[in-house]
């Protein structure tokens, strides 16, 4: 197992290497330019170029990139172009909640779309399946913010069971801040837990029709023995794959929910990074996505070998 | 010490020991009767005094340097830092750190003799600390908002530590509504700007977690600390409109700053909840033209645009009848609006018709920038608004819309045929928006006449009130003939609040002045 997890590591910097080279140059390339952004409303040109050069973006792009990566190698993720502080602060105070929002989030997905997806694959055509189907394309077709607003409303406004913003953190007090992070997380959760039980009913049902299945059912096995140890084994994989794609989204993809219920994470740091166009976190913020992405899939590919020997022999292979 | 010494010595102590009872009884007696008083006192003072304010806002603030006035820096400017001089709600100067003042008889030198204040740091202030100030400010690399404004400061002199001097361009009419927005620093702390304040307000910063909030605590040896009313003030950040709405519904925080139709809509009618709008600091939507781009380099073809604008159709639907029409760059409060004008721009598509006629310009297709409503609210409504106005008289609009970022190198270049978006200095004396990129001859509408050269200048001249009224109204004439930059709605920006809180200001730029704040959480 160690030497597979250290072998995909190393795979991965290059990967790293070319995101954050794209992220460098597309981010100077796109229109914009921070120095404009706090020059002021009425700025001259002597005051935006001033300003540039206190930031160092007049240098040639490669130039920044080389100094920046140097820098980068020796942990130095530089400083806000913004508000002048620490990248690496910046940054690392808003992992935390992102992963934290992220686990809750996709924990809260699988229970709903295992439990969900389960019941509908073991009786297709049913009520139940047509009514997990129906509500599965009301959550896919639900976009985050408006069912985050709705949640503040019902939960937050009208009901008080939950806080409507902010986050408490868990040395606060786990309660309280289970309550603040109980709606972020079922947003979340209403739009990823409809993918987890699709793919989990369709690959039960293809997973009875196989022959392992129904040798087993001919041979008289009780229902429950077939499902958990020849279905659902089976049937698990292409979950696997379904939440690791969900959690490396909700490592940078959850900035909309971040925002509706003004939750400290990294997307709604990249969202106001973008439009301020600070370059120095926007990078920040992309090694941890793009690390983020990465170590989702090697935990993907750990999962696959524990579900399935074969899969496991072929990567030690 | 003799024997007959060593005896009284002996005799006087035991006399005070006989004594010591009484006197500490007394003793116990008296100081257990003024700290019960003190203790009343306290508790009446803070019955009196609010504890704490929480505030939302949309954005973090970019550091704590007032130098830049982001819009999440607003909140602290008048919290953490003073000025020389405030400005009362007729627009007259206030002292504040600067207790008197004197202007030379030629008017070009103003004396500013400062009070007895400290920094936050506990150092005093001192002259040298406003002569740094002035220069920080007008340093191109710190990029204050205020740089343009300031090159009309020459020189800025230390007298002694308590006096300095400025020296002036020319009379500077504006110069106390400039100074009511150059916040004093200390020049032994600004580098740390980034994590600190480096000013002499009445709150310090005890607390910033960058997306989450900031914490200022009532700095008790600011000058003015008998009238601060409140102990501690929370800015918490919440982005979303509705949940900031949803947060003072619930009770979360006391006062919503930059707040927008959506939580106007949500808290209309709320019990316990109130809107206000103060006066003082318009938002005033625009419309510019590019002159030196044809047709718009035509006068008739910019005076067509602007009488087929619905303005009232504009403040009726996209700013939901909370923003007033106009023609001109000042908003019916202040002091330079002419009321006369306003009827110079009404909405006339026949007369639009006419003049495009008398141009002799074929009916053609012009583009408008517009932006994001974080940066330019309603432009894109108030857009589809006017190409359906210019349609009707034969003009074919094309709507671009753009991320701030864009929107604003467009803007700087003046590389757009004509753009939507707002200025908010309008509450100010008129010299600050004037001579400006706005109204400025030569600024980012590329409009210039030796006439209007001649009248912006001469608008310097002077500092008697009602001759600066005559001048400014024969500007705003000339803006309206012109037609390069078309006012269209003034709106006063809403700040819903708990029902107890009273005292809340804004300054002429729309700063939140919160010392004199009341009612707010025990």
């Amino acid at each position: 197992m160690g030497p597979f997890v250290l072998r995909r590591l190393l795979d991965s910097l290059p990967v790293i290497l070319l995101a954050l080279m794209i992220i460098f140059a597309g981010l100077r390339l796109a229109p914009g330019d921070p120095a404009e952004m706090l020059a002021g409303p009425d700025p001259s040109s002597a005051t935006i170029a001033a300003i540039r050069e206190a930031m160092g973006l007049d240098r040639s792009i490669p130039a920044q990139f080389i100094l920046w990566l140097r820098a980068a190698l020796s942990g130095d993720l530089g400083l806000s172009l913004v508000n002048g502080l620490p990248v690496s602060e910046l940054v690392g105070d808003r992992i935390g909640p992102t992963v934290e929002l992220a686990i809750a989030g996709l924990f809260l997905s699988l229970v709903i779309g295992l439990t969900t997806g389960l019941a509908a694959g073991l009786r297709p055509g049913s009520l139940t399946d047509r009514l997990v189907s129906t509500f599965a394309s009301l959550g896919l077709a639900t976009p985050k913010f408006w069912s985050g607003i709705l949640l503040i409303i019902v939960f937050g406004l009208n009901m008080r069971w939950f806080p409507v913003a902010g986050r408490t953190g868990f040395s606060d007090g786990v309660f309280e801040a289970v309550r603040s992070l109980a709606l972020p997380a079922l947003t979340l959760a209403i739009g990823n837990a409809p993918i987890i039980a699709r793919f989990l009913r369709n690959s039960i049902i293809e997973a009875r029709k196989s022959d392992h299945v129904l040798t087993a059912m001919s041979k008289g096995l009780p229902m429950r023995l077939v499902v958990r140890d020849y279905v659902l084994r089976n049937s698990l994989i292409p979950v696997v794959t379904a939440a690791g794609i969900i959690l490396g989204n909700l490592v940078g993809g959850t900035a909309l929910v971040e925002i509706v219920f003004s939750w400290p994470g990294l997307g709604s740091l990249l969202i106001n990074a973008i439009g301020n166009r600070d370059y120095s976190v926007v990078q920040g913020v992309m090694v941890v996505v793009v690390a983020g992405f990465l170590l989702s899939s090697i935990l993907v590919d750990i999962l696959y070998g524990v579900l399935d020997p074969r899969i496991r022999q072929v990567n030690h292979g | 010490m003799t024997n007959q010494e060593k005896k009284d010595a002996k005799t006087s102590r035991q006399q005070k020991g006989q004594m010591m009872p009484n006197i500490w009884s007394r003793r116990l007696i008296r100081d257990i009767v003024l700290a019960l008083t003190f203790l009343a006192c306290g508790a009446g003072v803070s019955g009196l005094r609010a504890a704490e304010l929480i505030i939302s806002q949309g954005v973090d603030p970019i550091g704590f340097d007032p130098a830049r006035f982001a819009t999440g820096n607003h909140v602290f400017l008048h919290q953490l830092y003073d000025t020389l001089i405030t400005l009362d709600a007729q627009g007259n100067p206030q002292p504040a750190l600067a207790e008197s003042w004197q202007r030379s008889s030629d008017g070009l030198t103003v004396t500013f003799r400062l009070r007895e204040a400290r920094f936050h740091t506990g150092r005093s202030i001192t002259a040298d600390d406003v002569v740094f100030t002035i220069e920080r400010y007008k340093t191109e690399r710190v990029g204050a908002n205020l740089l343009p404004r300031m090159r009309t400061i020459t020189a800025a002199r230390a007298i002694d530590p308590r006096t300095v001097r400025f020296t002036l361009t020319d009379l500077t009419p504006g110069l106390f509504d400039l100074l009511g927005a150059v916040f004093i620093q200390n020049r032994d702390v600004v580098d740390g700007m980034n994590r600190m304040d480096a000013g002499s307000g009445p709150y310090l910063l005890r607390e910033w977690r960058p997306g989450v909030q900031f914490v200022m605590e009532r700095f008790a040896q600011h000058w003015r600390n008998d009238r601060t009313m409140l102990d501690r003030i929370t800015v918490r950040i919440i982005p979303d409109e509705a949940a900031a709405a949803a947060a003072l519904q619930t009770g979360g925080v006391d006062l919503v700053l930059q707040s927008g139709a959506i939580a106007e809509q949500q808290l209309r009618g709320v019990a316990g909840i109130r809107i206000e709008r103060p006066q003082s600091s318009p938002r005033s939507y625009y419309l510019m033209l590019n002159t030196s781009r044809p047709p718009l380099n035509n006068q008739l073809v910019r005076q067509v645009i602007s009488r087929a604008i619905d303005r009232k159709r504009i403040a009726e639907i996209v700013y939901r009848n909370h923003g007033t029409a106009t023609c001109q760059p000042w908003s019916a409060s202040h002091w330079a609006h002419t009321p006369a004008l306003e009827n110079t721009c009404a909405f006339n598509p026949d007369e639009a018709r006419r003049l495009l006629r008398s141009s002799g310009v074929a009916p053609f297709s012009i583009s408008v920038n517009t932006a994001v409503d974080a940066y330019s609210p309603g432009s894109v409504e108030t857009a589809q608004i006017l190409k359906e106005d210019l349609a009707k008289i034969g003009i074919t609009l094309e709507i671009r819309t753009f991320d701030q970022a864009r929107a604003r190198t467009l803007l700087l270049a003046s590389d757009f045929d004509m753009l939507l978006h707002v200025y908010t200095e309008g509450g100010n004396d008129p010299q600050l928006v004037v001579p400006s990129g706005f109204y400025g001859p030569g600024g980012r509408a590329k409009y210039s006449t030796p006439e209007y050269v001649a009248l912006v200048a001469s608008a310097g001249q002077t500092i008697d009130i009602s001759e600066r009224r005559k001048i400014y109204g024969r500007i705003a004439s000339s803006v309206i003939d012109a037609a390069f930059i078309m006012p269209i709605v003034h709106e006063f920006p809403s700040y819903p609040m708990r029902q107890p809180l009273a005292g809340f200001r804004v300054d002429n730029s729309g700063f939140p002045i919160l010392w004199g704040v009341t009612g707010g959480r025990k």
